[in-house]
């Protein structure tokens, strides 16, 4: 039998598939209806919104354990920001082009997880997670709008959307668009393994145990700085920088959706 | 001489590949656990002198100060985590109620060459532990009472769970899933001298089928207590474990082939006096940590991303993009009708 958030759950994906459809006919048209992809897009966010608290209510604990719950909730926090960088900086508008079939792609992967509870373990009711996982959700949401950004441009250079992408601002503009929001993700996720190491040295008597998935947020954070410090230092082909780009939030990805839930690694919730 | 050979040590260029191979050093210490400290250590040092370097030699670097602030920031941050790697402990010890801490219980796991034993300056009383567990044995938030007497003189309950330890000086000591019950004994030696002790049973609930444990007397005989517990802890519902739990408890205590049931307070002879049975308490096992650089790694952390945001803000966000770029005044103010999805 279905989970009552899976209703939700389903409407919420059809909202961002509906923005999503819509976006890439407004470009192929060369009709404008940002209004509409906006609010298909919140919309599905607060669908989404809807299927989290449902899901909260019934099992008692936040989103915080199961890879269903992960997915769930960065399903909405990413369509959260998403939508708040497209109605603020319409400059990132193009990103969702991009940014929106990533989420459709763990839209999909969500319906083939189990979506049973789990068990809140005590170390994870500390104030601490909530300002981790928070700033790991901006940093996340940023390096996807600036992945959005370094995807379409990277389209752009194959004959096959250079014409359907034509419409769109130039290539230097939207580059420094996308670096902007690498920059920001940078310190989010500065932010964020603070406040883990805050959570950790609380929950476990440690700040840092060089467990799977701190090591891996550590590369992730070497791998940004790398690249702002590659960008300011050498004069490379924009692309490159684009790829390096994909290659940061490849690594986020992995480290968000991926190590969690390969290692035994205490972030997993075992006490 | 000196400044080409600075500006050499600070260049940037220097500065991607250090960081590449602190890159390489993590994934390969993440495979070498032992080997984390040797494998992390020299590409630090050669960044944080990179750094220095930098600072020195680049004044557009001292220029920007919130850039500047994020790596001094970083520059204090490894230097507090050296000095933390330096004068850490990390130990475990079991403690029961109504017993006080007694450093001699500490079991160094791994220390820093400088660390400063203190633990002697600290004194607590083992007072109630209560865990409370969730249906299917799950444990769930654990409070252990301590008694302690704060620096004014004034004797005050604390509670330390695993995540809320009880901080003494800088040691942060947290309580752990390793707990369970101990039987308090009572030796009265033939000679007329008695002596009190407590014998710690295995974790509880996690080997409640070997409540057992064995203990040597003044004569040397060898004893074994198996605790009998009257009724199987509850695995469906929602309980917590205290020392009521142990009401009504019977110990079999064997040595020399006998064995005799004891309920508390009956005595049973054996080689050289009697032994009597006291009472039943709990322990826990505690984990103990010291690092005294925590609240200034703290702070050196935030500071460091501070900065970091002051200098993108004033140097990225708030910044107009170039006229080349197309004139657009400003990213978060950008003209929406020319950055439409859909610019047609």
């Amino acid at each position: 039998m279905l989970a009552v958030e899976s209703v939700w759950l389903w409407a919420g994906l059809t909202g961002y598939a509906a923005s999503a459809a819509v976006a890439w006919h407004s470009m192929w048209s060369r009709h404008q209806r940002d209004g509409l992809i906006l609010i298909l897009l919140l919309t599905g966010v607060a669908l989404l919104a809807v299927a989290i608290t449902e899901r909260w209510l019934r099992v008692g604990y936040g989103p915080f354990l199961t890879m269903f719950e992960i997915l769930l909730s960065n399903l909405f926090s990413l369509g959260f920001i998403l939508g708040l960088v497209f109605w603020r900086v319409p400059l990132a508008r193009p990103a969702l082009l991009v940014s929106l079939l990533v989420l459709l792609i763990l839209g999909a992967w969500i319906l083939f997880v189990p979506s049973g509870p789990s068990y809140l373990p005590a170390t994870y009711e500390n104030n601490w997670l909530w300002v981790h996982v928070a700033m790991g959700k901006v940093f996340l949401g940023t390096c996807l709008v600036a992945v959005g950004l370094a995807g379409v441009l990277l389209l752009r250079r194959f004959d096959a959307f250079s014409v359907l992408l034509s419409g769109l601002p130039d290539t230097p503009i939207l580059d420094a668009v996308a670096w902007r929001f690498v920059a920001v993700a940078f310190v989010f996720e500065s932010l964020m393994v603070i406040a883990g190491a805050v959570w950790a040295q609380d929950a476990w008597g440690r700040y840092w145990d060089w467990d799977p998935l701190e090591t891996w947020s550590f590369v992730t954070w070497l791998m940004l700085g790398l690249s702002l410090h590659l960008r300011v230092t050498y004069t490379l082909p924009l692309w490159s920088g684009w790829l390096m780009i994909l290659c940061v939030f490849s690594l986020a990805f992995l480290t968000f959706f991926g190590v969690p839930f390969i290692s035994a690694s205490p972030h997993k919730g075992a006490v | 001489m000196f400044k080409s050979t600075l500006n050499a040590l600070g260049s940037l260029m220097l500065t991607l590949p250090a960081m590449g191979v602190l890159v390489l050093a993590v994934l390969v210490s993440y495979n070498e656990p032992d080997a984390h400290i040797a494998w992390l250590v020299v590409p630090l040092t050669l960044l944080a002198f990179n750094l220095l370097a930098a600072i020195l030699a680049n004044p557009r670097f001292r220029r920007q100060g919130g850039l500047l602030v994020f790596h001094l920031g970083l520059l204090l941050v490894i230097v507090l985590v050296a000095l933390g790697r330096l004068t850490f402990l990390e130990g475990r010890f079991e403690i029961a109620e109504d017993q006080s801490f007694d450093p001699d219980l500490v079991e160094v796991e791994r220390r820093g060459p400088w660390h400063p034993w203190t633990l002697d300056e600290i004194s607590f009383v083992q007072a109630e532990i209560e865990v409370d567990y969730a249906p299917g044995l799950r444990r769930g938030h654990t409070r252990s009472t301590v008694r302690i007497v704060t620096a004014a003189g004034m004797p005050e309950r604390s509670t330390v769970g695993d995540d809320s330890p009880l901080i003494a000086g800088s040691y942060r000591f947290y309580t752990t899933s390793n707990k369970g019950f101990a039987v308090v004994l009572t030796w009265l030696g033939g000679d007329g001298t008695s002596r009190t002790g407590a014998i710690h049973l295995p974790s509880y609930p996690l080997l409640d089928w070997k409540q057992v444990n064995t203990w040597i007397s003044p004569e040397g005989q060898e004893i074994e207590v198996d605790m009998i517990l009257p009724d199987a802890r509850p695995e469906h519902s929602t309980w917590t474990l205290n020392s009521a739990e142990i009401e009504n408890v019977a110990l079999a205590v064997r040595f020399d082939n006998q064995s005799t049931v004891l309920s508390t307070g009956e005595r049973v002879s054996v080689s050289g006096g009697r032994l009597r049975f006291d009472d039943v308490r709990m322990w826990m096992g505690y984990r103990i940590t010291y690092d005294p650089t925590l609240p200034w790694l703290f702070a050196a952390a935030l500071v460091a991303v501070l900065g970091l945001g002051w200098h993108f803000w004033g140097n990225l966000w708030s910044r107009p993009l170039p006229v080349e770029y197309g004139g657009i005044e400003n990213v978060a103010r950008g003209d929406v009708e020319a950055s439409s999805i859909a610019r047609g």
